[in-house]
């Protein structure tokens, strides 16, 4: 059956009992009725729901680390850098790609591209380093490696993203619009920049693509009850989370109030150069400035980029 | 999300009221209450036959390890608590009343979200105008994420489902299911969120439906199950070879 059809017929649902609940209520108050019971069939009437979370936007900041085997995950370059901002309560969400090569003071450590942050001092000072350049402090830092997206990927049994371009990979074909892909896949996408006709900023626009596409994804694996206890579970074992588990399932429960079609995304802005013989971006600090100050009322992004 | 079932919920509530201010005031001014009932606020009221059903709870899924009694003492406080919102917004105190206190076993603010709720999350709605409530089900299932040794959150899956008698020989079924979201906090485990429905019909109407859902679930397998072990081990298989490729 359709869902269109469902609906309707739903409605229709809904419209008898009312319409049984009026005869039972007629039945009621004529006393030579003799009708003395609920003439209504089992309906879904009313639903609620709740979650006691803070009330204002969460900042989480996901870094995909370029780890190589064997290297250490928290101090190695990030090529992947997204801030999410959300609102459970409203369900709002604002993702904010970061340029890796954004070339921003990082404290402490004067002028260099941000991922640099990572080497000098882990996730705190990359966290550090994007609040001192844009303006946003994360509540969280979400660290994970190549091996470790893959396997989140393949735990959802795969996440069915869009992609605005065409490219090949010797792990991988992408095709423009909807692409099935697993977890190797899904890296090769998230990674891939040089067939991207925008570079970096494309790269970091299918990131925050496939933010929201997974969580379109985990949305619905969580669906079933005990689903989003086993997925956890699994993820504790391969993810880097520098927080308690209780604190980590209730941010969990949050995430899951976001509603993907009230996500909007936008990738910060800049001009490429060099400096010290290293290619760089300038980044548009003042837009990024424009996009927190707008999406950290309620999570919500208007106006567009 | 939130919007779309404050909407349900006003659909709902405007004939509920009618309902309600209709049947309150039928019974009130009818002549036909006897002049000295005994006791007062159940005169004339059906008893119900069924006899009430406890608590039944259990772990469903466990993420994580515990020992058996850890286990066996964490389903006891997660029913606790479960059974404390069961009891105060449903179950327990006298028939009819309209004040429920149902929400101890909530944080803070998902008792002031509840209390929002409280068609919902309580018998508000009803209690007025019954005179006796039976549960006939208090199911719940638990599933619990313990990563380390340490039970740190769970999702109960709840049904409870409860008959009620009202004044002038009505009885009708009130069933409440859905999810409840527990936590450890400083004051022990408790319900930080939920997601609720609320269901009413005559007696017996939630067994038929649960009747009905379990029959259709062999034509609807879940999407995951539907892919070929053949296919499936193909993918794995790809999965494998890339990783080592990867790896390279």
């Amino acid at each position: 059956m359709t869902t269109a059809k469902f609906a309707v017929l739903m409605r229709h649902a809904r419209r008898v009992v009312v319409l049984g609940v009026m005869l039972a209520l007629v039945a009621v108050v004529i006393p030579d009725s003799g009708r003395q019971r609920f003439d209504a069939s089992l309906v879904k009437v009313d639903g609620v729901s709740g979650l006691d979370t803070d009330p204002g936007v969460v900042w989480i900041l996901a870094l995909g680390s370029d780890a190589r085997p064997g290297q250490p995950v928290l101090s190695s370059r990030a090529d992947t850098i997204q801030l999410v901002g959300f609102n459970p309560r409203t369900g709002y969400a604002t993702i904010i790609g970061v340029p890796r090569d954004s070339y921003v003071d990082i404290p402490g450590y004067g002028r260099n591209k941000i991922n640099a942050s990572m080497v000098y001092g882990g996730p705190q000072l990359m966290a550090e380093s994007v609040a001192n350049a844009f303006g946003i402090a994360p509540d969280y830092v979400f660290t994970t490696s190549f091996w470790g997206f893959s396997r989140m990927v393949w735990t959802m049994g795969g996440v069915r993203v869009w992609s605005q371009h065409s490219f090949a990979e010797r792990l991988a074909k992408i095709h423009r619009g909807w692409n099935q892909l697993n977890g190797v896949e899904a890296l090769v996408f998230v990674r891939q920049r040089h067939q991207l006709p925008g570079g970096d900023f494309d790269r970091s626009r299918n990131q925050g693509r496939f933010l929201i596409d997974g969580l379109r994804r985990a949305l619905t694996v969580t669906q079933d009850p005990g689903a989003l206890e086993r997925l956890l579970y699994t993820f504790v074992g391969q993810t880097d989370i520098d927080i308690g588990p209780v604190e980590l399932y209730r941010l969990s429960r949050g995430v899951l109030r976001i509603d993907p079609s009230k996500v909007k995304q936008c990738v910060i802005g800049g001009t490429t150069g060099y400096a010290g013989g290293a290619s760089v971006v300038y980044p548009n600090l003042s837009q990024a400035h424009d996009i927190a100050r707008r999406a950290g009322r309620d999570g919500r992004l208007e106006g567009g980029c | 999300m939130l919007d779309r079932v404050t909407d349900k919920r006003r659909r709902f509530v405007a004939p509920a009221l009618a309902l309600a201010v209709l049947l309150g005031g039928c019974s009130d001014d009818s002549d036909d209450e006897p002049a000295t009932p005994d006791p007062p606020s159940r005169a004339g009221a059906p008893t119900i036959r069924q006899q009430p059903v406890g608590l039944d709870v259990k772990i469903a899924r466990l993420s994580g390890h515990l020992p058996k009694a850890a286990s066996r003492d964490l389903t006891n406080r997660l029913g606790h608590v479960v059974a404390t919102w069961f009891e105060g917004g449903f179950l327990a105190g006298d028939y009819p009343r309209q004040r429920f206190s149902g929400y101890a076993s909530f944080t803070p603010d998902a008792a002031r979200l509840a209390r929002r709720d409280a068609a919902v999350t309580s018998n508000v709605q009803f209690g007025s105008r019954w005179t006796q409530v039976v549960p006939t089900r208090q199911r719940v299932r638990l599933f619990v994420f313990a990563p380390g040794h340490r039970p740190s959150g769970a999702s109960a899956d709840v049904q409870l489902v409860m008959v009620g008698a009202g004044s002038g020989g009505t009885a009708s079924e009130l069933a409440v299911t859905g999810q409840l979201y527990l936590t450890k906090t400083a004051s022990g485990w408790r319900i930080f969120g939920f997601d609720l429905q609320r269901s009413v019909g005559e007696p017996g109407s939630f067994a038929a439906h649960l009747r009905a859902t379990r029959d259709k679930q062999p034509a609807e397998p879940k999407a995951d199950d539907t892919k070929p072990k053949q296919q499936q081990k193909k993918s794995d298989d790809k999965q494998r070879r890339q990783r080592q490729e990867a790896r390279r």
